[in-house]
């Protein structure tokens, strides 16, 4: 067996995947899950195959197909690439899953590197498939093993539901031993993998069936229990992942007993829970994400029982839980007094120290350039888009208006030059232009909608720490010329403080041109071209 | 036995290094250990911190809740300031001197000292120097950890051999220079304990 050692929630997902045996590992970058696939490219033998996709909906489907070999696949992601996702995520659903298929999702509460903070727990439950939701490194290694067990078990693909807090957080982790790959074995069998108006009804009729059976057999479950079942409160609390943690803690803090019903695996019975909460006049649920298992405990529980979480306002309903929120609420509930220390009072104020672009930075010479280039049109509009780039809004720029999704910024553009907009202007990266960016330029060039693309191409997916890219200078060009832009209206150029004036040009020139028009300005990233040289 | 560390430091500065020494040491030691950080964007020459949690007991939460930590390690003056919230009363603030002046809203450095010295328990060390006369700039997070080693029950040498392992592929000159800068700020730190 192997040591103990010291491990991200990440890489203890990542280490539990590679003992299961997988045979590939599939993920698009994204901020907090990145390091679940750097740890098995990084650590994997040579039978494992891990390489990055061009986005997540490429990356599961690849992984639905390795399980169609009968083998196992880890897909990971953040939480808004299972949006990406979503369609084969729901339909993998109904196939009759082969090889042990495990999506690892990282969701960001309190939004520390993302969009939103919308919790995967739910996309598991829209799809019916079963979700585990570790608390501790220990449970992210254990639960992944026992994904890949439940996967292949049920034959269903299985969610594994993480947040920053723990993704990013390390702590000891003791491996279990290590399983043999599953060998390719397809079994051929039509009626339950096309999904179509003949086929899908029936598999329709057993996702739910699964869903029962999966719904009693959580009811013995190791991943869900009770602590100090037989303490003497009148509160009860109900916690997941995480919220686990922070209600251990903040009893330490306020020195009480309270049963502890933890929830690590969904659906959860029902009747253990009702059965869990029975004797305890309020139950405090404590999640951090949305109120899910809230929401259902105000169906399942009788009237009278008095509810305390997110929807009853006790904890906030948005932002990152910590131990001391927790503590505050318990303190609450149970009578007793908790003051959260206010930071002293400092004879100054201190100022706040927002991330910027590196020094050297190829995107500083290319806003330079297109704010040069801005100043000389009327109304211009510039729609952002996902990358380091996004720091564009903030000063000393303050350019671009709008960072909805991956790829929207091209979109958004021909939308709303289409809709009248003159100077409408998209500016993206090129692993961006690459993940989801290449499909709206088809659009625009399509109907040569009179919008300017600006492509940022550092040759890396920068912000999640330097990934490869799937298209490249010369190739990266072809591609957006194979979409249909006219050749001339591609325009490239080296992105250098010096050739600033020459890069405003370019894209007054295009402005000035009512048609769909990209300008490529390329200049390694600095960070890894520094990496390259230590 | 329990240390509770927030760690502060500017995006670049090299405080997940002494997060991993500090993880490491006592683990080794057979300590318990949780550790967290953030990564993304906000490496980009912002504002950083990370959680350390060492205990002989097992640990809950993976963050410290607020007024728990025992000490405040920053490797930037400003930002020691940041996280005052999260310190005990009596907790310690063992700082570098040298700011990072990438914004523009820096404050006045006497300031900055004065706000410092306002706190009962702090301890300023001149990292940019001892890390220069150590042999390398960079190493000013060596520093840090040195100064910082004396105040917790972590063997001096499980530390300097997990500076080792994380420098010994950088070859001889660097490697030296990060256990000179660890032992420069270690002697500083030191001195101040004695002296309590």
């Amino acid at each position: 067996m192997a040591d103990k050692r010291i491990l991200l929630g990440d890489e203890a997902v990542a280490q539990a995947a590679l003992d299961a045996g997988i045979r590939s590992a599939l993920s698009y970058p994204g901020t907090p899950a990145t390091e679940i696939f750097e740890y098995i490219q990084r650590n994997a033998p040579d039978t494992v195959h891990a390489r990055w996709s061009p986005n997540e909906k490429v990356a599961f489907e690849e992984a639905i197909g390795v399980s169609y070999t009968g083998q196992r696949a880890i897909v990971s992601m953040k939480h808004v690439g299972l949006n990406v996702a979503a369609d084969p995520f729901m339909n993998a659903a109904l196939c009759e899953i082969n090889g042990g298929l495990v999506l690892a999702v990282a969701d960001d509460p309190g939004m520390h590197s993302s969009q939103n903070e919308q919790d995967s727990r739910f996309y598991a439950d829209f799809a019916g498939i079963p979700c585990l939701e570790p608390a501790t490194q220990q449970e992210c290694y254990d639960m992944t093993r026992a994904a890949f067990e439940i996967s292949e078990a049920y034959h269903i693909p299985v969610m594994i539901r993480l947040v920053t807090r723990l993704s990013h957080s390390r702590s000891q982790v003791k491996p279990a031993p290590a399983q043999k790959q599953n060998a390719l074995q397809v079994k051929r069998n039509p009626a339950k993998w096309i999904l179509a108006p003949g086929t899908s009804p029936a598999l329709q009729k057993e996702l739910l069936e699964k869903n029962k059976t999966l719904r009693e057999a959580s009811q013995t479950t190791q991943f869900n229990r009770i602590d100090d079942q037989n303490a003497d409160n009148r509160i009860v609390i109900v916690a997941s992942g995480v919220g686990y943690n922070y209600a251990r803690e903040a009893c330490r803090l306020l020195d009480v007993i309270v049963p502890v019903c933890k929830i690590g695996c969904y659906p959860f019975s029902p009747q253990r829970i009702t059965a869990a909460c029975k004797k305890f006049d309020t139950v405090l649920v404590i999640e951090d994400g949305y109120p899910f298992i809230e929401r259902d405990m105000c169906h399942l529980l009788p009237e009278g029982k008095k509810i305390e979480g997110k929807l009853s306002g006790r904890i906030p309903a948005t932002g990152e839980l910590n131990p001391g929120l927790i503590a505050r609420a318990l303190a609450h509930l149970s009578g007793k007094t908790w003051e959260e220390p206010q930071p002293p009072d400092l004879p100054l104020s201190l100022p706040k120290r927002p991330p910027s672009f590196c020094q050297g930075c190829s995107h500083r010479d290319i806003y330079t350039a297109l704010q040069e280039a801005l100043q000389q049109v009327e109304a211009p509009a510039v729609f952002g888009d996902i990358g380091c780039y996004t720091l564009g809004y903030l000063p000393p720029f303050s350019l671009i208006e709008t960072v909805v999704n991956m790829g929207a910024s091209i979109s958004m553009a021909k939308g709303a030059a289409d809709a009248g907009l003159k100077h409408a202007v998209a500016i993206i990266g090129d692993s961006t232009f690459l993940h989801t960016g290449m499909n709206s330029l088809l659009a625009a060039a399509a109907s040569n909608s009179p919008i300017t693309v600006i492509i940022c191409n550092n040759s890396t997916t920068g912000m999640t720490g330097g990934q490869p890219l799937h298209a490249d200078g010369e190739k990266l060009k072809n591609l957006v010329t194979a979409l249909g832009v006219e050749p001339g209206h591609v325009r490239s150029l080296t992105a250098l403080p010096k050739t600033v004036p020459e890069m405003k040009n370019i894209i007054a020139e295009e402005l000035a041109y009512t048609g769909t028009s990209v300008c490529i300005f390329s200049r390694e990233c600095i960070q890894t071209m520094k990496r390259k040289h230590t | 036995m329990k240390h509770d560390i927030v760690l502060a430091g500017v995006g670049g500065q090299g405080i997940l290094t002494i997060a991993y020494v500090l993880v490491n040491a006592a683990d080794e030691q057979g300590l318990s250990v949780k550790q967290c950080e953030v990564h993304g964007m906000s490496q980009r020459g912002g504002a950083v911190e990370s959680h350390i949690r060492i205990s002989t007991e097992p640990i809950a939460s993976d963050l410290i809740p607020r007024g728990q930590a025992d000490m405040i390690i920053s490797t930037e003056p400003l930002e020691s300031l940041r996280y005052l919230d999260f310190l005990t009363p009596d907790g310690w603030i063992v700082t570098s001197s040298a700011p990072v002046k990438n914004i523009t809203t820096y404050p006045d450095e006497q300031e900055l000292v004065n706000a410092l010295q306002q706190r009962p328990h702090t301890l300023v060390i001149p990292a940019e120097q001892l890390a220069k006369e150590a042999g390398s700039l960079k190493a000013q997070n060596m520093v840090m950890l040195g100064a910082a080693a004396p105040f917790l029950n972590l063997q001096p040498d499980l530390l300097k051999k997990h500076v080792t392992t994380l420098f010994v592929r950088r070859g001889e000159t660097i490697l030296q220079a990060n256990l000179q800068a660890f032992q420069r700020g270690y002697e500083e730190g030191a001195a101040h304990v004695n002296a309590l």
